[in-house]
């Protein structure tokens, strides 16, 4: 199989990942454009690494580290955004302003809830 | 024995800090007290320190490796240019530390108070005595630190928004001088590029400033301490921390600090600047009399009291520029000369401006009228160290002039004479305008319709033993330098010229 | 000899520590010191001043000087005949005031400053009359000035006091910027800073003419004001709200008159500048002039003698000017004699009276016995009245301006010419005001007190300096016809000059006539009141100098307010803004983030890329 086609794979992936992390509002699809980025990195490490014919398989090897970082990652990531949504309602991420350097209450980010720092009513 | 004493000068105003400090947590009157024993020790040591060293640096210093990685020395030594000044400063301390035996501030806190000037007194002699460049950098912060927080706490507390204004004198006289002061750091490094060493007693005798690092240099290193001394325009610092500062903070700033700036410039300044650049020297040396000038103006206009007397230091310190801008020995005598001249006449001076203040709770100068008749002797007091603040001849305010004109009118060959002439010629008119701010401060308030409108002054206490304890030193140095004025120019001329090698 | 030279100028400032340390504590006791140190300081001067008259050696002495400075600075004095006379001058009139503020003040709580100022003040005088050290010189002038500043103001309640302090402080420590020039440029030229070194260095060089132009002319722009010649005359009549006595000693007898001896005593300075000498004598010919005729109009008796100050000071300028040195220097001595015995006579009349306005005053001759023989006496010696000292010297200035203005080199023809015109003009109209000032305090009716009981003679205290300054004053003519006994050998030109004199006393006479008809006539009002609100040159300094002055500390205020601090306070703001600008980039939003990062990175890489 000429190289390219995987090549070319991993680009259109890595593509519509990067849309997804920079367009998309809903903080899930956010997470799985991420999601896209990494297994597009993976491809490439893979069709390289049978390219190559690397005898030491370090394409294979980095593309496990990958998947392995990518599974926690997205662990903590999805703990996250369940906890934004508990807490504002919803996790449209053009809402969540709340870090911004501004005087006072920024008025996107009205809606739910003011909860302590135990998240308690 | 030098190393010794060089070392304990600055050693001992450290070491009550603490002990003041430790005495504080048990009475604040001891604390006090041994705020003043440590002062009368410091200038004691002084004394000794300025009988044993010699007039000119002939090497008998301190100078051990500090911080050896950058060159940086401990390097501390005493001359004719540096004893004098040491000697005012821990005179000065004494009488400050003096004052607060009886006159402890209203809000509290005498122990801290008395703790911070022994600090400030410990960085001021530490400057005077440092020969290394990073090392007087180091002194000349310590020394300023603490004067933020003695304006901020122990400031004017008269007026609606004290607060306010306290924080913003405080804040406004910090940023300034460490914006300053790091303007010069910058300065010293570049000096060290091109110079080699740290060591200002080497740079002068074998530093030849030349080319545009140089005279970057040598620019970055005059604004820093024009930001100190202050030079027009970079005074304005300067009133609102008198005049929102305690007595004994303005007493302070006024006679000490600001001789750290023209201290700088002498020491400093002069082995890195060359007389022979076209515009460096005489742009300073115009700034100087146009400070002379512009303040002279101000004072005319002022209605507080204490802001009147702080313009009056910036002229002041305009004609001790100008003189060690012509990079003569006369002109570094004048220099000196008038710098402790005016640290004992304006010391006296704003000491007195706190004891009208604090009998008459305000400083505005339209309220206070007839002081001549409610309360003669501190009336007579003021009117002697206002005569002797507008250059009265006999009194040691006129020395430092008239060396200044002098020296201005004859500057070193390199410099261009007519502009240096049009600068004395204009100076000696600032002194006119200076007599003209004093005798109309003194109209209005000493003598004064005393009329049913401005309130009859009722005769308040006179001056106490423990004030006239306090200002006698200052009282009878301005006498005896006015008669005597041999006394400070003999020592001075020797150490001018072996340090910066004038004709 | 020298240790008491030491000794008489020490005397007085002690003696005036010692004043204001006693204090209020006893009012006899500071009296006691105040005239007592005032007589020890007169003995003294009389031992230095006996020994040092007429042909004797002066003394030249150095205590201490410091070399420290690029030319010697120290306390030297050089005591020669000008010294010793102006010595015996200004102790006697200094100890005859002491004697007579006893009486004056007798009830005023002021009264340890004021003997303590007036003890600094002779002191100070004593110091520039025998100082050879010029700084010392300036150090005592100004310290007169300042004595000056503090005695006017000695009655600091009046308006007038206030303001009329100020302003003679003022002007003449503008004019002392000359002295202190003067002193600079002669050191640098000369290498030294002693007078009679400078003055050996000018005799012993053959200098062209008016090389030393600049010097003379800062010494001439020093004394016009320290002795209130034009354009600097007109503090002195604003002087005189403070107390006659003081009147008497600074502002007649002595400050006003140094400006007269710095002169004198730095006589070849000025030769070797005849141009100077040119302009000093035209600024004495227009000084006497307008001075006498603002005595003429006045209704004050304090300021006409303040104006006729002014007038005999510019005829002792106009003497030196012209070169007879002698006759300025005995002017000098005679002045300050018969003015003070005028302004202490004064002071009797205003105390009995009460006002100082001539209107208020009149028929008093019988009431005031002793003040009318004293005022009399010294009208008369004001307007030349033979045997009266002030005929013979002011006969010997007329004389010597004559002999310029026919045979002399110094001064232009014409302006020495103009001057002998001012002169006897001005010696009219001397007369005039003289003897129109005598006649209405001592005759006819004014609107004041005249012969009521109220008005009494003064106490012995004032009266006993009256009798001793008559002596003087009458007596003292002889000196005009052998200067050599007190001035020294080579002033032994006699000063009588027959012809002249005998002109001038007959213009005297005719003047008196005119005077005294004009009195017969009209009584009271001689002549037509012109009032003159303030001397033009007052009105120049006011709108040239004052206001411009006023005006620019304004904007320096508000320059400090609105500019600097604008500057100073904007420093913060902006630094505050830019915080502000920086600021919008922190949107919250972690997309706006990223997209910045991915952006970031792929302009990086661009840039890595075209680079290597």
């Amino acid at each position: 199989m000429p190289l390219w086609w995987p090549l070319l794979l991993a680009s259109l992936l890595f593509a519509i990942g990067v849309y997804g992390v920079l367009v998309r509002r809903n903080a899930v699809l956010v997470l799985m454009g991420v999601e896209l980025m990494l297994n597009a990195v993976n491809i490439n490490l893979v069709a390289f690494d049978a390219h190559l014919r690397d005898v030491l398989h370090g394409g294979q090897t980095l593309a496990l580290f990958t998947i392995v970082i990518a599974a926690a990652e997205i662990g903590l990531a999805l703990a996250v955004v369940l906890l934004v949504f508990r807490t504002h309602g919803h996790i449209d991420l053009d809402r969540l302003r709340s870090l911004a350097d501004r005087d006072g209450l920024d008025e996107l980010d009205q809606r739910g809830p003011r909860l302590d720092h135990r998240g308690a009513r | 024995m030098n190393a010794v004493a060089l070392n304990g000068l600055v050693g001992l105003p450290a070491a009550f800090v603490v002990f003041v400090v430790l005495a504080g947590r048990r009475r604040e009157r001891l604390a006090v007290t041994v705020a003043v024993v440590g002062a009368v020790g410091t200038l004691l040591w002084s004394v000794w320190t300025v009988l044993i060293s010699s007039r000119a640096l002939d090497g008998s210093h301190v100078d051990l490796a500090w911080v050896a990685a950058l060159d940086i020395r401990w390097h501390l030594g005493l001359d004719g240019i540096s004893g004098p000044l040491v000697l005012m400063t821990t005179l000065v301390f004494v009488c400050v530390l003096g004052s607060l035996v009886r006159n402890a501030p209203d809000c509290g806190g005498t122990a801290a108070l008395a703790a911070l000037l022994l600090l400030i007194e410990a960085g001021v002699l530490g400057s005077f005595l440092a020969l290394d460049m990073v090392l007087f950098f180091a002194f000349f912060e310590v020394a300023l630190i603490p004067m933020w927080f003695v304006i901020h706490q122990w400031g004017d507390r008269h007026g609606p928004d004290a607060e306010a204004r306290r924080r913003r004198a405080a804040t406004r006289f910090l940023v300034f001088t460490v914006l300053g002061s790091a303007l010069m750091l910058v300065g010293f490094v570049l000096v060290r590029s091109e110079a080699g060493t740290f060591d200002i007693v080497r740079i002068a005798s074998t530093y030849d400033p030349s080319g545009p690092t140089a005279l970057a240099a040598a620019v970055l290193v005059a604004l820093g301490l024009a930001v100190k001394t202050p030079l027009w325009p970079l005074h304005i610092w300067l009133p609102d921390a008198h005049s929102t500062a305690p007595t004994v903070g303005s007493v302070v700033l006024a006679a000490v600090l600001l001789k750290l700036g023209t201290y700088g410039f002498i020491r400093f300044w002069m082995p890195v600047a060359d007389p022979d650049w076209e515009v460096l020297v005489p742009f300073v040396a115009g700034l100087a009399v146009v400070g002379i000038v512009y303040a002279a103006l101000a004072c005319l206009a002022q209605t507080d009291l204490k802001q009147l007397i702080a313009y009056s230091s910036v002229g002041h310190m305009g004609f001790v520029v100008l003189a060690l801008a012509t990079f003569t020995v006369g002109g570094v005598q004048a220099a000196v000369f008038a710098s402790v001249a005016h640290g004992l006449i304006t010391g006296l001076l704003f000491f007195v401006a706190g004891s009208i203040k604090d009998r008459y709770g305000t400083g505005t100068i339209a309220e206070l009228r007839g002081l001549y008749a409610s309360v003669p002797r501190l009336a007579g007091v003021f009117a002697f160290a206002a005569m002797a603040s507008l250059g009265l001849p006999g009194l040691a305010g006129f020395w430092g002039e008239m060396l200044a004109i002098r020296s201005a009118l004859y500057p070193v060959p390199g410099l261009p004479q007519g502009t240096f002439v049009t600068l004395a010629v204009i100076a000696a008119f600032g002194v006119i305008l200076t007599s003209a701010y004093f005798l109309a401060l003194m109209r209005s308030m000493l003598q004064g319709p005393v009329t049913s409108a401005t309130g009859p002054r009722e005769p308040s206490p006179d001056v106490s033993a423990v004030e006239w304890l306090v200002w006698s030193p200052l009282l009878v140095l301005t006498v005896v330098l006015g008669v005597a004025p041999g006394l400070l120019l003999g020592p001075v001329a020797e150490a001018a010229t072996a340090f910066l090698e004038l004709s | 000899m020298s240790w008491v030279v030491l000794a008489m100028l020490l005397v007085p400032f002690c003696s005036a520590a010692l004043t204001l340390w006693i204090g209020h504590r006893s009012e006899v006791t500071s009296r006691g010191v105040a005239v007592g140190g005032s007589a020890l300081g007169l003995v003294l001067v009389v031992v230095v001043a006996a020994g040092h008259l007429g042909d004797a050696v002066p003394l030249t002495h150095v205590f201490v000087s410091t070399s420290a400075a690029v030319e010697p600075i120290g306390l030297a004095v050089h005591v020669d005949p000008l010294s010793a006379v102006l010595l015996l001058l200004s102790a006697t009139v200094a100890f005859l005031v002491q004697v007579y503020s006893l009486g004056y003040l007798a009830d005023d709580p002021r009264y340890p400053s004021y003997a303590a100022l007036v003890a600094v003040f002779t002191g100070a005088m004593s110091t520039v009359v025998v100082a050879d050290d010029l700084w010392l010189l300036l150090v005592g002038w100004e310290l007169m000035g300042a004595c000056s500043y503090f005695l006017i103001s000695h009655h600091w309640e009046l308006a007038e006091a206030r303001a009329g302090a100020v302003k003679a402080f003022l002007i003449t420590r503008t004019a002392d910027l000359g002295l202190l020039f003067a002193i600079l440029l002669l050191g640098a030229r000369f290498g030294s800073y002693r007078i009679s070194e400078i003055l050996a260095s000018i005799q012993q060089q053959a200098l062209p003419r008016d090389d030393l132009w600049l010097p003379a002319l800062l010494l001439t722009v020093a004394v016009t004001g320290k002795s209130a010649q034009l354009p600097f005359h007109t503090w002195l009549p604003d002087a005189m709200p403070g107390p006659t006595p003081i009147s008497a000693l600074i502002h007649a007898a002595t400050m006003v008159a140094a400006g007269v001896f710095l002169v004198a005593r730095t006589y070849p300075v000025f030769v070797s500048a005849p141009t100077v000498l040119t302009l000093l004598a035209s600024i004495a010919a227009a000084t006497m002039v307008l001075g006498a005729l603002y005595a003429l109009f006045t209704d004050d008796l304090k300021r006409v003698l303040a104006w006729s100050t002014v007038s005999q000071l510019a005829y002792m300028f106009g003497a030196l000017a012209v070169g007879a040195w002698s006759a300025g220097v005995l002017h000098l001595l005679a002045h300050g004699a018969f003015k003070a015995l005028l302004f202490l006579s004064a002071g009797s009349v205003v105390h009995a009276v009460g006002s100082t306005s001539m209107g208020r005053m009149g028929g008093l001759r019988g009431r005031l016995p002793h003040t009318f023989l004293a005022m009399t006496l010294g009208f008369g010696a004001l307007a030349g009245i033979v045997p009266l000292i002030g005929f013979f010297t002011k006969d010997a200035v007329i004389a010597g301006a004559l002999e310029q203005a026919r045979h002399g080199r110094l001064v232009w023809p014409w302006v020495s010419w103009a001057l002998v015109v001012a002169m006897i003009l001005t010696a009219l109209v001397t007369v005039a005001y003289s003897l129109r000032a005598w006649l209405l305090v001592f005759f006819g009716k004014g609107t004041g007190p005249g012969t009521a009981d109220s008005v009494h003679e003064s106490p012995w205290s004032m009266r006993v300096p009256l009798y001793l300054l008559m002596v003087p004053t009458a007596l003292g003519g002889f000196l005009v016809f052998k200067p050599a006994a007190v001035l020294g050998p080579q002033h032994h030109e006699s000063l009588v000059h027959g012809a002249e004199s005998v002109v001038m006393t007959g213009l005297v006479v005719v003047t008196a006539v005119v005077v005294l008809l004009l009195w017969r006539r009209r009584g009271r009002q001689m002549w037509p009141h012109v009032v003159l609100p303030h001397p033009p040159v007052d009105v120049v300094w006011d709108r040239g100098l004052v206001r411009p002055v006023g005006w620019l500390s304004r904007v320096v205020r508000a320059g400090e307010r609105d500019v600097v601090e604008a500057y100073a306070d904007g420093a913060g703001a902006s630094a505050r803004g830019l915080g502000r600008l920086l600021r919008l980039t922190q949107t919250g939003n972690v997309q706006t983030y990223l997209m910045v990062v991915v952006v970031g990175a792929a302009a990086l890489a661009v840039a890595a890329g075209t680079v290597s």
